[in-house]
């Protein structure tokens, strides 16, 4: 689907269209036999409310990482946007160290992203959503690998597989099954019903939804009055494919205005410290 | 509504937390005025959910209701629910169209012995008439005892039918009733 989703993203909505490149540019890539190659040793000492990359080694090969990350550099330097100049320069830079800043961008350490930002002369907040981005292919492939060790009750509101937090909920079906999905790894997995994914609130008259007045439109904010989180919830028929999930988090943006405009926002801290870590291979 | 130019204070240092879409696009310092117009279009309403119970049978089947601005939209199962994992039979499936159905008589209609057609008549006139007539009936019909002296104290010329959408306590108030006055036939269609 995301081949066919992104050009029509573009014309419907043009000020998206620097961020859809770049992930177009992650999808480009994405099938490099090296990502699936990084295979990792899955640690078996984990309790079972520990994300499976916790404590992770991740073999990497430092090419395929330092390539990426400099293309997308590359594509964020064309962009007609404030950030844009200082990326073309950084992507040659001899400072850029590809394998350590995808593991921070796996850890979700802003504040490696943000002194490698400052050694490169790059805006640290946009050097974070292309580190971001550019850890997308292996946390894919350390999902689709370690996918059938994925618990069946997880039970917890951050990814099962990397821990993130989730960017969307799937109403899914005709048995109207609750799902969230991980906009990083693509991870799939159950929600209870009456539940915040943030907090564990799950008192009824603590929890709501903010819903289209159209009826045409197949999404709505749930909303935690306890915590002041949200997560975008849409109703679909079968799963999106990982590489679908960020794209169905974009489309619907002008939900997170009105989130905004609502005084809810999403976590601001990582939900766990994973402690990953990249083996840069030659 | 949010100003969205330029406006990154909020976000700082969230970027590279896995943060969403918002985050990503204001990190990048794109002019996202035309998403902003967009949203500030697009209305939306207060929904909640609240657990409850079907009213019909004595499974007590559990329901969320959903409600809109303070009106129920939907009623469903509770997949949580350790008696019904979220199904309902059909009549329980149905119960919004209890609560919410434009063809539901909202007011008595009353059609006089030999009319053809139903009146309106005011709720007071016709509980009163319905009082009345069940009382004469019953002083009329009642039997303390029956012939050989056992005591007896029912009536057999009052007959209850109650339908599908009377719920657990108007059947409790509806036989106390009932059983109080003697009477004996008293039925309902309480379960599918």
């Amino acid at each position: 689907m995301a081949a066919e989703t992104i050009p029509a993203l573009m014309r419907q909505a043009p000020e998206l269209a620097p961020w859809l490149r770049l992930y177009q540019e992650v999808l480009g890539v994405a099938d490099d036999p090296g990502w699936a190659a990084a295979a990792m040793t899955r640690r078996h000492d984990l309790r079972p409310d520990q994300p499976l990359l916790t404590g992770a080694v991740i073999p990497l090969s430092a090419g395929l990482a330092t390539a990426t990350l400099r293309r997308l550099m590359l594509v964020a330097s064309a962009q007609e946007a404030e950030n844009g100049p200082p990326f073309k320069a950084a992507s040659g830079a001899a400072a850029l160290d590809a394998p350590m800043l995808i593991q921070a961008a796996i850890n979700e350490d802003t504040a490696a992203i943000a002194a490698s930002a400052v050694a490169l002369g790059v805006d640290p907040p946009a050097l974070g959503t292309i580190v971001q981005l550019a850890a997308l292919p292996l946390l894919r492939a350390c999902h689709a690998a370690l996918a059938g060790a994925v618990p069946a009750q997880w039970g917890q509101g951050s990814c099962p597989t990397c821990g993130a937090w989730p960017v969307m909920a799937e109403v899914r079906g005709l048995d109207q099954s609750r799902h969230l999905r991980c906009g990083r790894c693509g991870a799939d997995w159950a929600m209870p019903t009456l539940w915040c994914p943030f907090c564990g609130e799950s008192d009824h008259t603590k929890l709501g939804a903010l819903i289209p007045a159209e009826h045409d439109r197949p999404l709505r904010i749930e909303l935690c009055q306890t915590c002041r989180a949200y997560i975008k919830t849409a109703t679909t028929l079968r799963p999106w494919a990982p590489a679908d999930v960020p794209l169905a988090d974009i489309a619907s943006v002008e939900w997170d205005v009105i989130a905004l405009d609502n005084g809810l926002a999403r976590p601001r801290q990582p939900a766990v410290a994973l402690g990953a870590r990249i083996k840069a291979l030659p | 509504m949010a100003n969205l130019v330029g406006s990154r204070a909020p976000f700082a240092g969230t970027a590279a937390v896995a943060g969403g879409a918002l985050t990503a696009l204001l990190s990048l310092g794109l002019d996202l005025r035309p998403l902003a117009t967009r949203a500030r279009a697009m209305r939306t309403r207060n929904a909640t959910a609240v657990p409850s119970i079907c009213p019909y049978c004595a499974v007590g089947c559990d329901t969320i209701v959903s409600v809109v601005d303070g009106e129920i939209v939907n009623i469903e199962g509770d997949v949580r629910s350790p008696i019904n994992h979220g199904n309902l039979c059909p009549k329980g499936a149905a119960t919004y169209q209890l609560h919410v159905n434009p063809n539901r008589a909202t007011h008595v209609l009353h059609r006089k012995p030999g009319g053809t057609d139903w009146e309106p008549m005011d709720l007071d006139v016709a509980m009163r008439r319905v009082a009345a007539l069940v009382k004469e009936t019953r002083d009329r019909t009642f039997v303390e005892t029956t012939a050989d002296g056992t005591p007896l104290m029912a009536t057999t010329a009052i007959f209850s039918l109650g339908g599908a959408t009377m719920d657990n306590e108007w059947n409790h108030l509806q036989q106390k009733l009932l059983r109080g006055l003697g009477v004996v036939a008293i039925e309902n269609q309480a379960r599918i």
